[in-house]
Order: structure tokens, then C-alpha cells, then sequence
């Protein structure tokens, strides 16, 4: 009860609102289709950091407590990082292809090959624990 | 004598309705006009005097931004989309794109500062919401358009 009055209480309200709205915004003209899963979700991230900052910002130094208008500063955020992925891969090419590179062959799958190892090894242990 | 001032008319028509065809003669392209033009005219009215202005209702929510800096930003963002509204080329069409995107959180930001002054009800709040909202269609509409072309060009090479 504690975390809902608290998460009701300014900032945390408008900056919940700004990153909820960063989310709408960020999917908002379907980048999963044309970059992919990994890119749009890395964007995302970088968008929902920013209008976080932006948010916190506006409410904490400004005093702008109105919750509507950080949801909608948050939907502008998401849509201009997922703008960017656009310019980014018409107007560097060769950086764009990199960067998918780097998201798909290291960070990526290291993430995913460290969850299977933790996940292998969870497996193993149990088999240990259970009767043969 | 009387040639040449038809001609001086004529001429001033000709260009008279070039302006109108090349305003209307895309759907964004009005959008990104009252966009650039309302950006640097704010600013030019806040950099001349932001701290007599922000003493008044409604822009006593201004007070904090009597800093030049703000309003030369915000007239660098109206510059850029003017620029980038006035070449032709895909490039420009997304960079006016993202301008306008960035245009709308410019505008809910101001929208927030216009809010913090009431009671009483200012039109300026509004205005500047209809302002933010045409500015996301545009920028989605033209990043779209933009999209489509150097897809179309990708397949052609």
C-alpha cells in the first residue's frame, strides 16, 4: 500500500506518466517490423531515460505537477528516438548495421547464453537433490 | 509607364500565387510553416524582453526561463525547421520530421508553463495543445511519406 501511495505522489506520478507515454510513443508507427525487436527495444530504453530525465525535471525544478502533459512530453520523447532510428539507418548506414551486429551477436546473445548457463545449472542441482 | 506597373502587378500576382501552390501544395508543409514561424517569433519576443513579460499574466510561469538560452534554442529549432523545410530531399523531408517532433514536446512544455498560472483560464493553453497535437500528425505523416520513398529508391538500386 505504501509503493501505490508513493508512486501517487509527484514525481513519481508524472515520471511513471512520461515513460508509460514513452512506451505508446516508441511503438506508436510499428518499429518492431521494420528494425527489429532488439534496435526498437534499445531505443525504447534510451527514449524512456530521456523523457524520465526530462519529466523529473519539469516536476522537481518546475513545479509542473499536471500528469497529462508529462504522458504527452513522454509520447514526443518515444517518437523522435524512434525517428532517429530511421535517420540513423538512411543516413549511416554502415553504423546502423554495426550496431545491429553488436545487439545481435554479443550483448544480446551473452544476456541470453548467461540466463540458459544459470538456468542449466539450477536444472543440474535439482537433478542432484531428486531420489534416482 | 503603365506597362510597367502592369507588369509590376502582374508579376506580384504571379508570385503571390506561386507562395499560395508551393504552401498548399503539400498536406504538412502548412503545418511545418506556422511551426517554424511561431517558434522564432516567440523567441524573438522572449529574447527582447523575457523578464518584463514573465512578470505578467500568463507568463508568470515563465519566470524561471529568463535565461537567453531557452529562447536561442527554441529559435535554432524554428530556424532548422525552416531550413529543413525549404530543400527538397528525403533527407530533409525526416529531418523536418523529427524537428516537428521535438516541436511537440517544445509546445506541451509550454502548454505546462501557461497551466501553472491558472486560475484564470488562459487561451494561450489551448492553442498551443492543438499546436502540439498538429505537429505530431505532421511529423508522423511526412516520417511515413519519407520511409515509403527510400524504400522505394532501396528496391530501385
Amino acid at each position: 500500500m505504501d509503493t501505490v501511495t508513493m508512486f501517487l505522489q509527484p514525481p513519481l506520478l508524472q515520471i511513471t506518466a512520461a515513460i508509460l507515454g514513452c512506451i505508446v510513443g516508441s511503438f506508436a508507427m510499428d518499429p518492431v517490423a521494420r528494425y527489429g525487436i532488439r534496435i526498437a527495444l534499445l531505443f525504447t530504453i534510451i527514449s524512456m531515460v530521456l523523457a524520465g530525465a526530462i519529466s523529473e525535471y519539469l516536476a522537481v525544478a518546475k513545479e509542473m505537477r499536471y500528469v497529462l502533459i508529462h504522458a504527452g512530453i513522454g509520447i514526443g520523447i518515444g517518437l523522435v528516438c524512434q525517428f532517429l532510428i530511421e535517420e540513423i539507418k538512411q543516413s549511416a548506414p554502415k553504423f546502423f548495421k554495426s550496431l545491429l551486429n553488436i545487439l545481435t551477436s554479443t550483448l544480446i546473445d551473452n544476456i541470453v547464453e548467461t540466463i540458459v548457463m544459470f538456468f542449466d545449472g539450477l536444472k543440474r542441482k535439482i537433478k542432484k537433490w531428486l531420489p534416482k | 509607364m503603365p506597362d510597367n506597373q502592369c507588369g509590376l502587378i502582374s508579376t506580384l500576382f504571379c508570385c503571390f500565387n506561386k507562395m499560395v501552390d508551393w504552401i498548399f501544395a503539400d498536406g504538412v508543409r502548412p503545418i511545418e510553416i506556422i511551426n517554424a514561424l511561431t517558434l522564432m517569433s516567440f523567441a524573438i519576443i522572449f529574447i527582447i524582453g523575457s523578464v518584463e513579460i514573465s512578470l505578467e499574466y500568463p507568463y508568470r510561469g515563465f519566470a524561471f526561463a529568463t535565461a537567453i538560452w531557452w529562447w536561442v534554442g527554441m529559435f535554432t529549432l524554428g530556424a532548422c525547421q525552416w531550413i529543413a523545410l525549404m530543400s527538397k530531399s528525403v533527407r530533409s523531408d525526416r529531418r523536418s520530421a523529427i524537428l516537428l517532433a521535438v516541436s511537440m514536446v517544445v509546445y506541451l512544455i509550454l502548454v505546462g508553463l501557461f497551466s501553472s498560472d491558472y486560475p484564470p483560464l488562459s487561451t494561450a493553453v489551448p492553442i498551443y495543445f492543438i499546436n502540439a497535437v498538429m505537429c505530431t500528425l505532421g511529423s508522423a505523416k511526412r516520417m511515413a511519406k519519407a520511409k515509403k520513398v527510400s524504400d522505394e529508391l532501396a528496391n530501385e538500386e
